[in-house]
């Protein structure tokens, strides 16, 4: 079945909704690539771990002992039983409640009850230790793991991504989560947030338009910096950053000959310019928004709310989310807050309120996007509706500009859906590649 | 787990409670209603209504409502400029999420009101079962906790603040955009 035409402008919308289509993901896309599981601050001390899916799988996120992050199946060894039954916790190790087997926080399993007496003396218990995945790093407090062992390093599969990533993740030095995410069990398809944060600009002003005219966006009045500045001058440029990862970023045309880090304070600014690159400073500097996707399901957003809707002050805001696959029609949605570890209580509050009032399971922004979404999936579940494609062909004559050094196709352009075929690119390369196969041999799986 | 200072020894007077109960009705009819222009007058000028994060622990000394970590926080005003205005002819044509409305019912129950350290306010803690139907889906049902701080006026009760714990830790609301 074709699932996307040779551009890209066209994707089926099996893709989206079908059977098939989604348990190819899981093998393909979800079994193979680096996927985002935990931020680092959520388990700052040995024995922290958080329960998490990884590509579908239950799995416990562990700092051990010594430090280091470990992962690991949220599965006994000897018949399944799940081990960690807490979103979050302490412990130094794990033990099941069928027959009591215990492995400590590194995954070795230390304790068989009446090992003597059940098993033979052979029994060899270094054979059952906890099973995790085979790659697992760390890129600038983001947690991330691979299924596949012939993983390429996490940097070569971020590629040009990674700049940008530290420049969001570095803007203010080190980032911290406010609190365990916010969950909620979304009735779409996993991609569809995805590629709506990979670039979907061309959706604000119908969706958005609501809050656009309370004033929480696109309004120079936040900020004394922007008196005098023309809405008119706002830029945005659409960058494709490749292996499908992609974002968005929208400046406003303000004049300054240092950089300006708008919602942070200002005698942070000179500290925040120093801890970038100057390409990075001025990726950051006039800031309105930036938006994208690490593919296949991370998305995130730093912004600068402008107006909370109460005497909150204009502040700036990052989000990182993660679509996880449930089945074709649902995904549960992750929300995390980050914000700089040197922000006082009021600073986080107010970080925090703005994100939560922008972008939150009740926020202004999302309310509108999630009908939108699950409107999509439930116009999608007949025949003929399936038999339809979906449309990217939003600027697809355009080229790279060549006016910034920035890392990646960087395309001056705010509204296109180069970005979403860059994501679909790399969905359908993935997606047709049989070597996942050869290098999973003997998992279940489709091959 | 119950609190002790929860069980009886400082439990309002049966008038406070009887007016408290009947505060709670006509606010619940209102919000049934999505009637933002007579519920936000309910609102004190300082109020706070928050959703905590909840999450399933290994602890059972510990709460499953991570203070500081919230799924929604707002202000009387926000409710009133980024919320209510959304349902006003100007903007509900664009108001994507709340429009078809969504039928909603709060059902509240077992309520304890507790007099506090200002004389003119109770703690009210109750149950809240919340019912919602968008379009022609099937009804879904979340169940919640409520802690509310009420200010007698001289019409009857204001509110302060609501704190509400929602049992679930992966919301399946459609959306998290209403008052519970």
């Amino acid at each position: 079945m074709t699932r996307v035409t040779a551009d890209i402008t066209r994707v089926s919308r099996r893709s989206y909704w079908g059977r098939d289509e989604f348990e190819s993901e899981m093998e393909r896309i979800f079994g193979r690539c680096w996927l985002f599981v935990a931020h680092e601050s959520e388990i700052p001390s040995p024995g922290d771990y958080v329960t998490r899916k990884l590509g579908g799988e239950d799995v416990i996120v562990v700092r051990d002992e010594t430090g280091d992050v470990r992962i690991f199946l949220n599965s006994c060894t000897h018949r399944g039983n799940q081990l960690c039954r807490a979103d979050m916790g302490n412990s130094s190790h794990f033990r099941c409640s069928y027959h009591g087997w215990t492995f400590s926080n590194r995954g070795t399993l230390r304790g068989v009850p009446e090992r003597k007496q059940v098993f033979d003396a052979d029994f060899d218990k270094s054979e059952y230790n906890l099973v995790g995945p085979p790659n697992v790093d760390v890129f600038h407090g983001l947690i991330f793991a691979s299924w596949d062992p012939d993983a390429p390093t996490l940097l070569d599969e971020l590629g040009d991504m990674a700049w940008y990533l530290e420049a969001v993740l570095d803007k203010a030095g080190d980032l911290q989560v406010v609190g365990p995410p916010a969950r909620a069990l979304v009735r779409t398809n996993w991609k569809l947030g995805a590629e709506n944060f990979a670039g979907d600009g061309y959706h604000l002003g119908t969706t958005h338009k609501s809050p656009i005219d309370l004033g929480t966006y696109l309004n120079t009045e936040a900020f004394p910096q922007l008196d005098d500045v023309s809405m008119d001058a706002m830029r945005g440029r659409c960058i494709v950053a490749g292996n499908g990862h992609t974002l968005r970023v929208q400046h406003y045309g303000l004049e300054s000959d240092t950089p300006v880090f708008l919602g942070y304070p200002e005698n942070r600014w000179s500290d925040i310019a120093a801890g970038l690159d100057p390409r990075q400073a001025d990726l950051m500097s006039r800031m309105s928004v930036l938006h994208g996707n690490v593919f296949p399901n991370l998305s995130f957003i730093d912004a600068a709310a402008l107006s909370s809707g109460d005497d909150t002050p204009a502040v700036s805001y990052v989000q990182f989310r993660q679509w996880q696959p449930v089945d074709e029609m649902h995904c549960e949605l992750i929300m995390f807050a980050l914000v700089p570890r040197w922000y006082d209580e009021q600073q986080r509050e107010y970080s925090q309120r703005a994100n939560l009032r922008m972008v939150g399971l009740a926020g202004i922004f999302d309310t509108d996007d999630f009908q939108n979404w699950t409107s999509i999936a439930d116009m999608s579940r007949g025949r003929v509706s399936q038999s339809t494609d979906f449309v990217y062909a939003g600027g697809v004559g355009i080229k790279p500009a060549d006016d910034v050094d920035w890392p990646g196709a960087v395309y001056d352009v705010d509204h296109s859906e180069v970005n979403q075929r860059a994501m679909f690119r790399r969905w359908s390369e993935l997606l047709d590649d049989d070597s996942i196969c050869t290098r999973t041999a003997g998992k279940a799986g489709r091959c | 787990m119950l609190s002790d200072e929860r069980i009886g020894v400082q439990d309002t007077d049966d008038a406070t409670f009887t007016s408290v109960s009947r505060f709670y009705g006509r606010e619940t009819a209102l919000l049934d209603a999505h009637d933002y222009p007579r519920w936000i007058p309910l609102l004190e000028p300082e109020f706070v209504y928050r959703i905590p994060v909840t999450v399933t622990r290994d602890d059972p000394s510990q709460s499953p409502f991570v203070a500081g970590a919230y799924l929604l926080d707002e202000s009387r005003d926000s409710l009133a400029n980024l919320w209510a205005r959304r349902l006003e002819p100007e903007h509900i044509d664009f108001s994507w999420g709340e429009v078809p409305l969504q039928r909603v019912r709060r059902f509240v129950s077992v309520l304890s009101v507790t007099d506090t350290e200002r004389a003119n306010e109770v703690s009210v803690a109750s149950n809240v079962l919340v019912t919602v139907v968008h379009q022609s889906d099937p009804v879904v049902i979340t169940a919640a906790g409520r802690q509310d701080v009420l200010r007698r006026r001289g019409d009857g009760w204001g509110l302060v603040q609501r704190t509400v714990q929602l049992d679930e830790s992966v919301v399946r609301l459609p959306h998290l955009r209403m008052v519970i």
